[in-house]
């Protein structure tokens, strides 16, 4: 049985709530637009509000990279990469330089973005404060009155405990000095690449219909305290591949005996920085 | 007859949302409309893209003097609801030479929600870089723009409008053939002398400041450190 889809799968009045849903997005920046989240041919928590965001906005002369924890190569990025080549008929490709549209899972990618790019990240849990407060009336009622002492209080309570603030990934962000804005969870490392960008970005979190965007060369500012000024993770050991010291790196553990290595997250960079090392 | 409209809708709409989407992105920077509909009289041809792309039978449209056959090819093709109120339509259409309805008479949106708000679009016949300099989210710097269909009066009610944020309307400026976008995070400073005027209400700053007059400055909206205001928790406290 061959079953025929419209054009990036979604039908065109989904696309079309969509795209009005991203236009007010951009026009707020990182305030949260409810949409009207459909199901789609993968379970939540899979990248579904990615994808529809990816839906609304993709056409046939894109070009995909998808990436998932920075990988290409990973089972979620290869079939959602597959998907669209086969709904959406794009060119998809693993270069960050060469794609138009760039879906992604928890990382953004060490080469530095170009304007005209998007980056649509797959969110879990858009609302910042949910871990604070459960209700959504009451989150809302927050952002509306710019209320985010608790936020302010949950990082102080880290330094009380642990000494210094202790969220590695999903660190909030201040967008545009107005709306508290989760980045998705992207690790902190990733956070000073919002800042600025001159890429779009969009967000969609499908379970939590919800979707929000930074636009290009917006002020993204890390929460911080000023004697606990905002910092990034480092490493002391460097890329066992291509020997970088600026990328972010995953810890592989190699055998039983504990041996382990560190590599770069961001295969595309790894890659093009073993090549160049070869020349 | 009535028209026919986009050749390839799916893609037609696609490839002109992409473009009022970067329109909006990176404000006061016209882009060319990639594909251009046959337009009903009464719609510029570049309207009519536009139309066609973000309207359906879950929005309503008002215009005050939209042409009967116009009205018909635009609940024909897209299933907008026509309604007579300004105030309550989530787009409202305003042609050239016609009067803009004040921008605080329109949906604004609410506290919790702000995107509840409206879309105006304005048809203009050119754009220029004479009237005023914007700034915001979405300008790498500082650019200058104009339209023919705005007057002194507009920027000034934009300025009240930017500092409602973030509440407002948004505005999409469209020629025959090209969109511009002013969403309602755009800061704009009016750059021609007979432009300059009174402050707005509630502004302290520009009618004394020589010239360019800086309208639009508001502490309260731009970007601050959160410790500040309203914003919650003092960060000196902690």
């Amino acid at each position: 049985m061959n079953i025929e889809y419209n054009y990036g799968f979604l039908d065109e009045n989904t696309k079309r709530m969509l795209r009005r849903g991203l236009l007010k997005a951009v026009a707020i920046p990182g305030y949260q637009v409810p949409f009207g989240s459909r199901e789609m041919p993968l379970p939540y928590g899979w990248g579904t509000g990615g994808i529809q965001v990816t839906a609304s906005i993709i056409g046939s002369d894109d070009t995909l990279k998808v990436i998932d924890q920075g990988a290409d190569d990973t089972t979620n990025a290869v079939n959602i990469r597959r998907f669209f080549g086969r709904v959406a008929e794009v060119a998809t490709t693993e270069k960050t330089s060469e794609a138009t549209v760039i879906q992604t899972r928890h990382r953004i990618p060490e080469t530095a973005l170009k304007s005209g790019q998007i980056m649509v990240f797959q969110v879990p849990e858009p609302e910042p404060l949910r871990t604070l407060e459960a209700s959504e009336v009451e989150t809302r009622q927050l952002h509306a009155h710019q209320e985010y002492g608790l936020m302010h209080v949950k990082l102080y309570e880290d330094i009380a405990r642990y000494g210094h603030i202790a969220t590695s990934y999903d660190y909030p962000v201040m967008v545009n000095g107005r709306y508290l804005t989760s980045p998705s969870p992207i690790p902190k490392f990733d956070n000073p690449k919002l800042h600025q960008s001159p890429a779009l970005l969009l967000f969609g979190a499908g379970r939590e219909k919800r979707l929000y965007a930074i636009p290009p060369y917006t002020d993204v500012e890390s929460l911080a305290f000023d004697d606990h000024p905002f910092d990034v993770q480092t490493w002391d050991s460097h890329c066992a591949l291509c020997g970088s010291t600026e990328s972010y790196l995953d810890e592989i553990i190699t055998d039983d005996a504990g041996s382990r290595m560190f590599v770069c997250s961001d295969t595309d960079y790894c890659a093009t920085h073993q090549q160049e090392a070869k020349q | 007859m009535l028209q026919p409209q986009f050749d390839k809708p799916v893609h037609d709409a696609q490839c002109t949302f992409r473009t009022v989407l970067a329109a909006l992105s990176e404000p006061l920077a016209p882009l060319t409309l990639p594909v251009l509909p046959p337009a009903p009289v009464g719609l510029l041809p570049g309207t009519a893209a536009v139309l066609l792309t973000v309207l359906d039978q879950e929005v309503s449209l008002f215009s005050a003097n939209l042409p009967a056959d116009a009205g018909e090819w635009l609940r024909f093709h897209t299933g907008v609801r026509l309604i007579d109120s300004a105030t309550d339509a989530d787009f409202v259409l305003v042609h050239d030479g016609e009067t803009l309805p004040a921008l605080a008479s329109l949906k604004a949106g609410e506290a919790a929600y702000p995107d509840r708000s409206a879309t105006v679009i304005v048809e203009t016949a050119a754009f220029g870089t004479d009237q005023v300099e914007g700034r915001g989210p979405g300008f790498a710097a500082a650019r200058r723009f104009g339209a023919s269909s705005l007057t002194a009066e507009f920027w000034a009610d934009w300025t009240a409008n930017h500092a409602r944020f973030p509440l407002g309307v948004d505005v999409l400026l469209v020629s025959a053939d090209a969109v511009a976008g002013l969403p309602r995070t755009t800061q704009v400073t009016l750059s021609i002398d007979e432009n300059r005027r009174e402050p707005v209400e509630g502004k302290a700053d520009g009618a004394q400041a020589p010239e360019p007059t800086r309208v639009g400055e508001d502490a309260e909206h731009r970007p601050t450190p959160p410790s500040t205001g309203a914003a919650g928790f003092p960060r000196q406290e902690v």
